[in-house]
């Protein structure tokens, strides 16, 4: 067929176009940028793009591939996958291994295949900006690491503010170095041997938790000569009821400051003596019998109102049906006795929502698609409504599938366009 | 309806005989008529299975009268195109039965399909795919119309859309104060 263009007078204005299917050509475009500049093109545009642009961060994939999801369904979303390579400015070699706020940690190594130790280096990168920044103080720590190795999370201390101004924990599965604080420019401050599966920053100070729900604190202040953050105190301000004849690894942490040596301090706690170890037993909180595997894992996040919330959540992943969500616990962190206090009513605030993955914990607040009181994740085909208890339904891309082991990570768009 | 019997009955044979066809003849709405598998219109168009499924297929030409002659060559073209090709995203779709399955990016002859397009032959298409329910089609042609706005300034798009700019000065400058992030290179 023959391909006449007329000449551009007798063209038809898209300004025409059903705003359906307007709405259905920006779902491709995934970048805030170009959906702004959408707005200013013509008033039919604009308020087709306020109708029909909503939608949920970003679910990030290891290989930098990512997918958009509109919550706009009954049961789930429309979603859209964005190959490896829609990212601008991210360099060939990059593995995602986290993220915070806008910015992707990645991780370059100069080998792809993963049973063999090579180089690593990492950089922070905002696929929004395409700024980049390298972090060679990272480098220094875990550039030769074991193909064992892995990093667990990254978070900004104050994710709006640039990366080089702010400091950075690294949470790896190394013991040599659990935790790092990189501070671009500036140097590193390692805290090695405890355990922590999981931070968050509040205040001036970093909270780590440890698989025994175990709360640590770090007072963090800047080192008189080089300007880095450096860990001044640290102490332990919750800890989990002993088991019988369980020894206390940590009780050394507890000796300075008020530290607290009475054993049945917290014996009246839900967790009554039982360790929740991953893979063994999952404790009181088993309502049924073995059904399969069944994993709990254990989030720190900061509330809307500016709280500190550890998210207990046991998710069932039976052999041969589909992983689901068995329960789910908020506590809120009491430093003054010493315990974790159950949240039972809208643990999320007014308007917050909470986002999980492996590698990610945030609580925001709500925008686009997004419910209030509504936990996302990356791993089942669930919604968690904190405000009913109860799972719904959610369909995840499928494409999160390809990577079952791996680390996926929400990032969120600076600015919403809706 | 009653006026003629005899058209009735042959209508009827036709029928019958439409039913053991494996093409369906679908007529523009300036009177063209086109041959399309009934196989592939009814896999890629929720529409025409809905019509192949119920009987309102026409032997003499299906009326569609929203789409013109030349976004229908198009559409019967991608069909037939598509039934040429396929395999790989089909097979993988149907494998994973999840209700929403997302868009999966054009593969290359899909690209050059849409490629060959004028703006207003592209227009027509993706119309005529949200008419007809062609779901993997609209996603192609709204994927490339994406593309023709990527990075784009507003002033750009508009020249390339052939669309006026109606807006007041001022409430441009408020949008472009609103959105200062988003221009940076206009």
């Amino acid at each position: 067929m023959a391909v006449v263009s007329p000449p551009a007078s007798l063209l038809r204005p898209w300004s025409d176009l059903l705003p359906e299917l307007l709405g259905h050509i920006i779902a491709f475009l995934p970048f805030p940028g170009d959906r702004a500049r959408l707005r200013a093109v013509c008033r039919g545009w604009c308020s087709a793009a306020r109708r029909h642009v909503r939608q949920l961060p970003w679910l990030v994939l290891p290989d930098a591939s990512f997918c958009t999801i509109a919550a706009d369904g009954d049961d789930g979303c429309t979603s859209f996958f964005f190959r490896r390579g829609n990212i601008p400015g991210l360099p060939e070699d990059a593995t995602i291994v986290g993220s915070t706020g806008a910015w992707l940690a990645v991780d370059r190594t100069d080998d792809p295949r993963r049973d063999v130790n090579h180089r690593h280096s990492y950089l922070l990168h905002n696929p929004f900006s395409s700024e980049t920044v390298p972090l060679p103080e990272l480098d220094d720590v875990i550039s030769h690491v074991s193909d064992k190795f892995e990093v667990r999370k990254v978070l900004m201390r104050s994710p709006s503010s640039a990366p080089a101004d702010d400091v950075i924990a690294v949470i790896t599965n190394s013991c040599y170095c659990n935790v790092i604080l990189c501070h671009p420019g500036k140097g590193v401050e390692i805290l090695p041997y405890f355990g922590i599966c999981d931070v968050a920053f509040l205040g001036d100070c970093l909270y780590g938790i440890t698989a025994d729900e175990d709360l640590l604190v770090f007072e963090l202040d800047e080192d008189e000569d080089d300007g880095r953050s450096i860990v001044v105190n640290g102490k332990r301000v919750i800890k989990h009821p002993l088991a019988d004849g369980e020894k206390d690894p940590w009780s050394w942490m507890d000796d300075d400051g008020d530290g607290d040596y009475d054993d049945n301090a917290g014996n009246d706690n839900d967790g009554d003596g039982v360790v929740n170890d991953d893979d063994k037993d999952i404790g009181p909180y088993t309502e049924v019998p073995y059904q399969g595997h069944a994993i709990t894992t254990r989030k720190l996040v900061v509330s809307q109102g500016g709280e500190l919330l550890m998210v207990r959540r046991i998710m069932q992943e039976p052999p041969f049906t589909r992983s689901f969500t068995r329960e789910v616990k908020v506590f809120k962190a009491d430093v003054g006795i010493g315990k974790w206090v159950p949240v039972d009513h809208d643990p999320l605030g007014q308007d917050g929502a909470l986002f999980l993955s492996r590698a990610f914990s945030k609580c925001c607040q709500v925008f686009g698609d997004m419910k209030p009181g509504f936990m996302y994740f990356e791993d089942v085909d669930e919604v968690f409504d904190t405000r009913l208890w109860t799972a719904m339904p959610f369909t995840i891309p499928w494409q999160r599938k390809l990577f079952r082991l791996e680390w996926t990570t929400w990032v969120f768009p600076p600015e919403v366009v809706v | 309806m009653e006026v003629d019997k005899g058209k009735g009955e042959a209508e009827e044979t036709r029928k019958v005989a439409e039913a053991d066809r494996d093409t369906v003849t679908l007529k523009s709405s300036d009177g063209k008529l086109f041959e399309v598998s009934k196989e592939a219109a009814a896999r890629l168009s929720t529409v025409l299975a809905g019509m192949i499924a119920g009987g309102s297929i026409d032997d003499n030409g299906t009326d569609l009268k929203q789409i013109g002659s030349e976004a229908l060559e198009n559409v019967v073209d991608y069909c037939n195109k598509h039934a040429n090709s396929i395999p790989s995203a089909a097979l993988i779709s149907s494998s994973i039965s999840f209700n929403t399955a997302p868009f999966k990016e054009p593969e290359e002859w899909e690209r050059k399909f849409v490629d060959r397009l004028s703006h207003d032959a592209l227009f027509d298409l993706v119309e005529a795919a949200n008419f007809l329910g062609m779901e993997r089609l609209l996603d192609v042609t709204c994927h490339k119309i994406s593309e023709m706005m990527k990075g784009k300034s507003p002033d750009q798009i508009r020249e390339v859309f052939n669309i006026k700019n109606d807006y007041t000065k001022e409430e441009l400058e408020e949008i472009r104060q609103e959105l200062a992030w988003a221009f940076y290179d206009d």
